[in-house]
């Protein structure tokens, strides 16, 4: 009952100000603006043709490198012929052949580099002599290659006809997100490389490439992108990304003034006159602030939720729970704004303390990043001193772990949303992803002893 | 069990002493008002009693209940000194808010909003924001939150500050009334005619000790001292009167009879009678509770504001001069 009472007059307080409603007709314009977005699926043809305009990047390791790739332009690829083996309502549930033909158009380059030169390019000047050079093999090669600094790999020599069909296959399923089944050689000469390529067609549509229409189908935009990336652009980066910064900035702005109005004087006189725990008061209005960001994010994602999967057939229920890891999220923040309003007394005390601490945990979450990923790779691991490792390491344990909670909301996103290309091609499916439980205690921990202070002082202090 | 109880009450605020070994009880049924200057600590007190202020030593009970114990504030109502209602709420959501904190039904909640809204005169403004109310309306409010959950003990601190005369009336209408249905009423109030219009029993704070307390009927009787009067055109012998021990003064169409020990007015009222004086008029003094309160605190610290009085003394000469 108790509860219940300062739960309500929190949300009482919250829906006083105007913010509120901008928020809420914000998030209902943002939902009614999704709603309008059409995914149309592209035919085989075009489906084809723009995977294979794609092939131009490679990356090492078989294309799960996230350091070494390249732009190749020596060679030119092509879906000659698309030819439909069964016939199905939507295209991406046929099964395909496909006549991919490989030109080698320039053997000398140019290769442009984006990171390390890879060392395959060099030697293939020096076999150069031997006029065996093919642009395919050294691709190859490369791709196969694990892509560390010093990892020769294979000699384009050693490219055999079963890694250069693994090579083709991959192709397709990385850039694609298409099930291929078989691929064969046609014919092949010095320039020119052909390949038939079988294809499996899936009932699930997240892997096809579709085109996003506005307006209901007024206006399309040439842009083909598979189904599940076009919803997880959606899903992740603007309403996880974006949208998700907004509403807890929104919500410390709007749940920092609670706990000073309440601490005023001639009001706090009120409020603990009440047959209430102080501790039980100062709770209850942390879960009061907790509840009004739960309920706008719930609004928000469950309206986009709807709207995306009425419009796309995709449902990443995964995407739901988004709502629980952000408001765990604020949940981190509040509990700062909550101590600081305790301790001062003052709203923009709470909100500027709160922001700061926001943008710390941004920042040691960012150099954490970056210094790991120094640390994974064995060509760099020895350019930073240990006591930096050390260093970031002791943080990011002390620290909640808002970073990590943003990669695991993403986490919930991209299962229900991305093909495994996708998820290849972003690095996500080897990203080592945080455990829940690791980030949840940590950051519970954190929220606990925030609360606790606040509490302590709240409790001991005369009014 | 009395109502309210404190025993040696003390707190500090860091180094100074606000309150100094109080002790003082509260009867049910009874209306008991605190006087004190300006931080003498009245606050305090009330403060203590309630939980919002922790106090350094001494023992304090809240209806049997130690103080700072919530469940003992559970049939306490009570009304601060410049308080703010969340300017969000209107009269009757505030109402409801704070009728579940102390755990009413919404049944009883619905009875009793009505009802108290109607007793404190705000029934046409229930649903307007707080924030669009005058003072004396949101006076009105505070002691309609006081009254609402039917507590056994009220404390009010300056309850009629910003209220109208024809509201204060009522105010010390419905204090009544609910000393008439047997609730504590624990009074903070500057305003010395309204206390001793409605208490029953007073204490005096001056610098965090209590320096008296008791009835206000007898701290405001001057022992030994009457005024007469006599039927028109009759002149009192003072000099006789004063030559058998008595004091006597006149005091506008009445004389003042100081009485000494062993003295009775009973010998006055005979020797007039004797002397066939006709007596009209015949009353023990009593001094206001102004005059109680300007004299114990004085007494108890003289020469506190000295400087003050005689400069303002000199300010309003100057002026009169002019």
């Amino acid at each position: 009952m108790k509860f219940l009472a300062i739960l309500y007059d929190s949300f009482r307080e919250a829906v006083d100000g105007w913010v509120i409603y901008v928020t809420l007709g914000a998030s209902t314009l943002f939902i009614v603006l999704i709603a309008c977005i059409g995914y149309e699926p592209v035919s085989a043809e075009k489906a084809f043709e723009s995977i294979t305009r794609r092939f131009q990047i490679v990356y090492a390791n078989r294309n799960r490198s996230t350091m070494q790739r390249q732009f190749l332009f020596g060679l030119h690829f092509q879906a000659a012929e698309v030819k439909a083996l069964t016939a199905a309502k939507r295209p991406q549930e046929a099964d395909y052949q496909v006549r991919l033909v490989i030109e080698e158009r320039d053997r000398n380059g140019p290769f442009l580099p984006f990171g390390p030169m890879p060392v395959q390019p060099q030697r293939a000047q020096e076999d150069e002599s031997k006029d065996k050079k093919s642009v395919l093999r050294d691709v190859v090669s490369f791709w196969a290659s694990s892509g560390e600094r010093d990892d020769t790999g294979l000699k384009p020599d050693e490219v055999d006809e079963r890694l250069t069909l693994d090579f083709v296959r991959d192709l397709f399923e990385f850039h694609g997100n298409v099930k291929v089944t078989k691929v064969e050689r046609l014919a092949s000469n010095h320039d020119r490389h052909e390949f038939l390529v079988t294809t499996q067609g899936e009932k699930g549509v997240r892997g096809w490439l579709h085109e996003p229409t506005f307006l209901f189908g007024a206006l399309t935009v040439p842009i083909e992108l598979s189904l599940g990336m076009l919803v997880y652009i959606i899903q992740d980066r603007i309403i996880n990304g974006v949208g998700a910064w907004v509403a807890l900035l929104v919500g410390v702005l709007l749940t920092a003034s609670f706990i000073p109005n309440m601490m005023r004087k001639g009001a706090i006189d009120l409020i603990i006159a009440k047959p209430i725990r102080r501790v039980s008061l100062l709770v209850y209005k942390y879960v009061g602030g907790l509840t009004f960001v739960f309920i706008n994010t719930a609004y928000a994602v469950t309206g986009v939720w709807l709207v995306t999967g009425l419009r796309s057939g995709v449902w990443s229920n995964g995407f739901l729970l988004t709502i629980f890891a952000i408001t765990f999220y604020f949940a981190i923040l509040y509990a700062v704004s909550l101590l600081l309003g305790v301790l001062s007394r003052n709203t923009i005390v709470a909100i500027m303390g709160t922001i700061a601490f926001w943008f710390a945990l941004w920042l040691a979450g960012s150099i954490y990043e970056a210094v790991d990923v120094f640390r994974r790779e064995p060509s760099t691991r020895d350019r930073i001193p240990s006591w930096v490792y050390r260093a970031v390491d002791t943080v990011n344990t002390v620290l909640p772990r808002t970073k990590d909670l943003d990669k695991l909301t993403s986490k919930l996103v991209v299962q229900d949303t991305l093909g495994e290309g996708d998820k290849r091609q972003l690095k996500l499916d080897t990203l080592t992803w945080p455990s829940w439980s690791e980030v949840l205690s940590v950051s519970g921990i954190y929220i606990c002893v925030m609360l606790g202070l606040a509490a302590w002082r709240f409790s001991t202090r005369d009014y | 069990m009395s109502v309210i109880e404190t025993v040696d009450l003390r707190k500090l605020y860091r180094r100074i002493e606000a309150l100094k070994g109080v002790s003082l009880r509260v009867e049910r049924g009874e209306i008991y008002g605190l006087l004190g200057q300006n931080g003498a600590g009245k606050s305090t007190l009330v403060k203590i009693l309630l939980g919002i202020v922790w106090r350094t030593s001494g023992k304090a009970t809240l209806l049997g209940q130690p103080v700072g114990n919530s469940s003992a504030r559970q049939r306490v109502g009570y009304l601060p000194e410049d308080h703010q209602f969340p300017g969000y709420h209107s009269a009757e959501s505030l109402l409801h808010f704070y009728g579940r904190l102390y755990g009413m039904s919404r049944q009883d909640r619905n009875r009793r909003i009505p009802e108290m809204l109607q007793l404190v005169g705000l029934t046409g403004r229930a649903k307007s924001k707080i924030r669009t109310y005058s003072k004396g309306m949101k006076q009105r409010l505070g002691l309609a939150q006081a009254m609402f959950h039917d507590p056994d003990l009220i404390i009010l601190d300056e309850p009629t500050d910003g209220v109208d005369p024809v509201g204060r009336r009522e105010i010390r209408t419905i204090m009544q009334q609910l000393k008439d249905q047997g609730k504590t009423i624990f009074l903070n109030s500057h305003l010395l005619g309204e206390v001793e219009l409605v208490c029953d029993r007073v204490g005096i704070l001056q610098r965090g000790e209590m320096i008296r307390e008791g009835d206000i009927a007898t701290l405001t009787r001057q022992k030994g001292l009457f005024v007469i009067g006599l039927a028109d055109g009759e002149i009192l012998p003072i000099e006789e009167l004063q030559r058998l021990g008595f004091s006597v003064s006149r005091v506008g169409v009445h004389w003042e009879i100081g009485l000494h020990d062993g003295q009775t007015i009973d010998t006055v009222v005979d020797w007039l009678r004797a002397k066939g004086l006709r007596l009209r008029h015949l009353v023990e003094k009593r001094q206001t509770l102004e005059d109680l309160f300007v004299a114990t605190v004085d007494a108890a610290e003289p020469g506190v504001d000295v400087p003050r009085r005689n400069r303002e003394q000199h300010l309003l000469a100057g002026r009169q001069g002019r």
